[in-house]
């Protein structure tokens, strides 16, 4: 009875674990974005001002951060790193969408064409993924 | 001109988030027992490290050469995985997912522009 629950469990997770990926670049490209915001804002001068990084940014940039750890950690039990890791290249992405949206940032056609081009290559690692 | 040592810096900074992510892969399988102890196993641990050395390596770099170069460079890191992966865990890379991981490269360098 336990067996059939974890092969059901773990059959949940094997289609989650892609899925989950994405959501963790997602936040790792946040935590990123919080890091620097966060550093930006303490204007570190000497020694002491470090606990100007305790502002609320950084530390929220950071527990992003580790959130996204936490789920490749927990994809990478499911998944294989060769599918898992190129993922990441969602990054990308996300980043440029974070200065296109907060920063007012501007994206080139050819910026936007990459976004393209790097969905196409994302989505082919997950289609090889199921071929290999 | 870009100096040929931030490249290199680039293709050794690369590699060792290869290894890091290795490391990560080889933590999360072996790792059992509750959540907490699956995600602070050594391994993992390693693997944020080298990971994190392989960032700082890469912030440094930025500091000397235009993002325009850095960013398609970092992207070097899904070649190194994929030779780690077929080298050190056995994971078949296809044509497929190969021409992934080139589309992945061109999509960075056109962002980049």
């Amino acid at each position: 009875m336990a067996a059939k629950k974890s092969n059901k469990q773990s059959g949940l997770m094997q289609r989650l674990a892609l899925p989950i990926v994405v959501v963790s670049t997602l936040f790792t490209a946040f935590g990123q974005y919080f890091i620097k915001k966060g550093l930006n804002q303490a204007q570190i001068a000497l020694l002491p001002d470090i606990l100007n990084l305790l502002n609320s940014s950084f530390v929220f940039g950071f527990a992003l951060y580790g959130i996204g750890a936490v789920l490749l950690i927990i994809a990478l039990k499911y998944k294989k790193l060769s599918v898992v890791y190129p993922i990441y290249a969602l990054g990308f992405i996300w980043v440029a969408l974070l200065g296109l949206f907060l920063l007012g940032e501007s994206l080139s056609p050819t910026n936007w064409a990459g976004v393209v081009v790097v969905v196409m290559g994302v989505s082919l690692i997950g289609v090889g993924d199921k071929h290999d | 001109m870009i100096e040929w040592y931030f490249m290199l810096m680039m293709v050794v900074a690369t590699f060792i988030g290869g290894i890091g992510a290795l490391f990560l892969k080889k933590g999360s399988s072996e790792a059992n027992g509750n959540l907490l102890q699956q995600i602070l196993n050594t391994k993992i641990l390693i693997g944020f490290f080298f990971y994190g050395l392989a960032s700082a390596i890469s912030l440094v770099a930025l500091k000397f050469v235009d993002v325009s170069i850095i960013y398609p460079m970092t992207s070097m890191s899904y070649i190194w995985v994929a030779i780690f992966s077929n080298k050190f865990l056995g994971e078949r890379i296809g044509n497929i997912k190969i021409t992934g991981i080139l589309l992945i490269i061109v999509g960075a360098i056109l962002l980049a522009a």
